[in-house]
């Protein structure tokens, strides 16, 4: 990563990267090996994410750092999304003295946009550190201050001289990628090249695994991780949400690394296994029964404990079995389609298969070689599905869910339930999701809807979207053109 | 009825003669006894230079920077004959964007209704000519200048830049955008100089509207630190700018020009280059 990876997912040069594409899984699977999916745009676009929302998300909850955007106040908004949760995650590790992230934001005008904004962002570092005194502070920059291309570098190697804190920045322009994973990325770049640069690879601490968790995560689903892996005698660095600048120094002496979300620092574990030879575990998120145990088996490889896993693996299935038998003579044979992140949809998909139930369709932000592997195991759950790569385009969503009418979605709730379908979803930031004991939680919640549509048929009775009734008969995949 | 202020946008690329060009023009216009103002919209904020006695004065955006309103008022300088003097300004070398600053300067004009409380006969805007980004393409937008004139010479780089001004035109010609008025062929001595610049004009079907020659008195001029007008009124060139001036004031319809593409353009320029070539060899 540190001299071939530029933190932009579609220059990636060990894999193809798609983010605009509508067809089947069949024709997706066996066209993509052979570089013939087709590139494509979309024509009309309804929405993206912009990667400073998810460098910030990536960091805003460590506790000894301070945060300074160098944009438009406008682009704190970002933050807000973060700060809840990190908020929530306080209460739920029993920090009741609740505090907000600390965030300054230079708040380039008209006029630091004509003249360079340098020297208000060199004001809101030295604020940062004499009003707070952190031990990291990260900078941010925006579109604003990247177009003027404000030197952000040199104001940081200026002042760091006069700071006692670590000072992080991070370039992440929101218009430089369409994937917002990108966000993730450059907050890992930084990492590596402002904090660990000159950090030497301690002695290694055998049973220490490095887990790098995006603030997706809930409080509960960290505890169940962590209980699984220690278990098994794992113990975990969880970084770098609710993590500190100690925990980020101790990366480089765990014994293996490995990520809850696949593409949250797959990119930087592969650098860590270049730079300090710590190996890596990249298989899929641990949500439902099968992934857990992928999950956990990939870990548990790296530190010579694949025998004692499977033995963990049908002790614990055993413990939820009589669950699971219980939702799938509920769940059998319903149809499903699934919309989130990279990580998390095809996490989903295979979960379904826990309570027997059928993938129809499944929009994903990105297609890559790592999305190849999970369609090809799809492939074979479920035969042919269809295939949407787009980031949250509900155009194409009501359209879909028009023609295939699936007995649930799972995903983003917005657009579905206005067509009268039971919604619900995996991206539950505050709630259980993951590992064995969480599976009964999410499994109920996807037959409660089920069960109880009600609400939703309300929804669809009263509320109209905004598309034309023609809309519906027509190629969903209408305005991806091939380039 | 409020009377129509004429507002003319030059264009030219930097070290053309740009600036000259339109000081004299401002000048020659005030002595035929129009009210007039030259705004200058390049970041090295020496357009009004010669009208000025050589002097720099304070800009729109050094004014900004001290102080959080602008009062544009303040930053109307009066040079020769009376003319309003403007200049935009830009940040230091190297940091922040010229182009929302010039974006900045003229918005800010507009939005005080300044020309029209100054009771303006004509605006001139002196644009540097490369039309980089967004920024330098404001005062073809809509609602600000209605006339476009590019000043080149028969160099090919300075024909690349009205080239692309051509393209600017084009796109903001659906929009209510200014049209081309025509082409200032500048420093125009020789005569393949004239045939190469008449070629480019037919090409693109636009019209000359004159040619000036290349002239010492512009230099003795400048070198005192004024335009010609102001230092030798009864010179040949002083006449030529004259004229010009009487063409842009009677000046009324502006057309859509039709750019070269860049592959045409080679192709056009490699052209003449042979023929130039041809003509060297032949002396």
């Amino acid at each position: 990563m540190k001299n071939t990876y530029s933190g932009i997912r579609e220059q990636r040069r060990d894999t193809e990267t798609y983010t605009d594409w509508g067809g089947d899984s069949f024709t997706a699977g066996e066209n993509f090996p052979k570089r013939c999916l087709g590139r494509a745009e979309r024509v009309f676009s309804q929405g993206l994410q912009c990667q400073q929302t998810n460098s910030v998300m990536a960091l805003l909850s460590m506790e000894d750092a301070a945060f300074v955007l160098h944009s438009p106040v406008g682009c704190t908004g970002c933050c807000c999304m973060a700060n809840d949760w990190f908020r929530v995650g306080q209460i739920h590790r029993g920090q009741y003295a609740m505090k907000n992230a600390r965030v300054i934001v230079t708040n380039l005008d008209e006029r630091d946009i004509i003249l360079g904004g340098e020297e208000k962002l060199r004001k809101a570092i030295r604020l940062a550190h004499e009003r707070y005194r952190p031990k990291v502070i990260f900078i941010f920059t925006s579109c604003s201050s990247g177009i003027i291309g404000d030197d952000v570098e040199a104001v940081v190697s200026e002042v760091s001289d006069e700071v006692s804190s670590v000072l992080v920045p991070i370039r992440c322009e929101g218009f430089k990628s369409k994937i917002c994973a990108s966000g993730y990325d450059a907050a890992f770049l930084a990492i590596s090249k402002y904090i660990l640069k000159d950090v030497e690879k301690g002695e290694t601490e055998e049973d220490l695994l490095n887990l790098f968790a995006p603030p997706t995560v809930s409080y509960i689903d960290q505890v169940e991780i962590e209980r699984i892996l220690g278990d098994i005698g794992i113990r975990v660095n969880y970084i770098p949400f609710y993590s500190s600048l100690e925990k980020i120094r101790k990366i480089p002496n765990a014994r293996a690394s490995t990520a809850i979300c696949k593409v949250f620092a797959d990119e930087y574990m592969k650098e860590l296994y270049e730079k300090y030879g710590i190996p890596y575990s990249h298989t899929i998120m641990p949500i439902g029964t099968r992934n857990t145990d992928k999950w956990l088996l990939g870990i548990a490889a790296l530190f010579g404990k694949t025998a004692e896993a499977e033995q963990y693996i049908a002790s614990e299935y055993q413990k939820v079995r009589h669950l699971v038998e219980d939702l799938r003579s509920k769940l059998q044979g319903k149809s499903v389609f699934i919309t989130g992140g990279t990580g998390r949809s095809f996490a989903a998909a295979a979960l379904i298969d826990d309570f027997g139930m059928k993938l129809v369709g499944i929009e994903t932000p990105v297609y890559d070689n790592d999305t190849q592997g999970d369609i090809e195991y799809l492939n074979k759950l479920y035969g042919n599905f269809v295939v949407d790569i787009a980031n949250m385009m509900p155009y194409e969503q009501v359209n879909l869910l028009n023609r295939l009418k699936p007995d649930v979605f799972i995903g983003v709730p917005v657009w579905a339930a206005k067509l009268g379908i039971p919604t619900t979803h995996v991206l539950d930031i505050k709630r259980p999701t993951m590992g064995y004991r969480n599976l009964a939680y999410l499994g109920s919640k996807i037959l409660y809807q089920i069960e109880n549509p009600g609400f939703n048929k309300n929804i669809a009775k009263h509320a109209r979207l905004p598309y034309k009734k023609d809309w519906y008969e027509q190629d969903p995949f209408k305005y991806v053109k091939r380039s | 009825m409020a009377k129509k202020i004429k507002q003319i946008a030059i264009y030219g690329k930097g070290g053309i003669g740009k600036s000259t060009t339109t000081s004299n023009i401002s000048a020659a216009l005030s002595t035929l006894g129009y009210k007039v103002m030259q705004f200058g919209c390049d970041p090295k904020s020496d357009s009004t230079n010669t009208l000025r006695g050589g002097n720099y004065m304070p800009t729109v955006l050094d004014s900004m920077r001290e102080k959080s309103v602008v009062n544009a008022g303040d930053v109307i300088f009066r040079g020769f004959n009376g003319i309003y003097c403007v200049e935009a300004g830009g940040p230091a070398p190297g940091v922040g964007c010229a182009g929302r600053g010039i974006i900045s300067a003229v918005e800010l004009f507009r939005q005080q209704r300044v020309f029209e409380d100054l009771d303006l006969d004509i605006v001139l805007y002196d644009v540097l000519g490369d039309v980089v980004c967004g920024g330098f393409a404001m005062p073809i937008r809509e609602g600000i200048a209605e006339h476009v004139f590019t000043v080149s010479s028969a160099d090919f780089m300075a024909i690349y830049a009205a080239n692309n001004l051509f393209k600017g035109i084009l796109k903001y010609s659906s929009s209510g955008g200014a049209l081309l008025g025509g082409i200032i062929a500048n420093s125009i001595n020789k005569p393949y100089a004239k045939e190469i610049i008449d070629d480019f004009a037919g090409r693109t079907e636009t019209k000359i509207l004159d040619y000036v020659p290349r002239s010492v008195t512009v230099t003795q001029s400048e070198l005192q630190g004024k335009t010609t007008i102001e230092a030798a009124p009864a010179s040949e060139q002083a006449k030529v700018y004259i004229r010009l001036a009487e063409k842009i004031a009677a000046h009324e319809k502006s057309e859509v020009p039709k750019p070269l593409e860049v592959g045409d353009l080679r192709a056009w320029a490699s052209g003449w280059a042979d023929k130039l070539l041809a003509l060297q060899s032949d002396e």
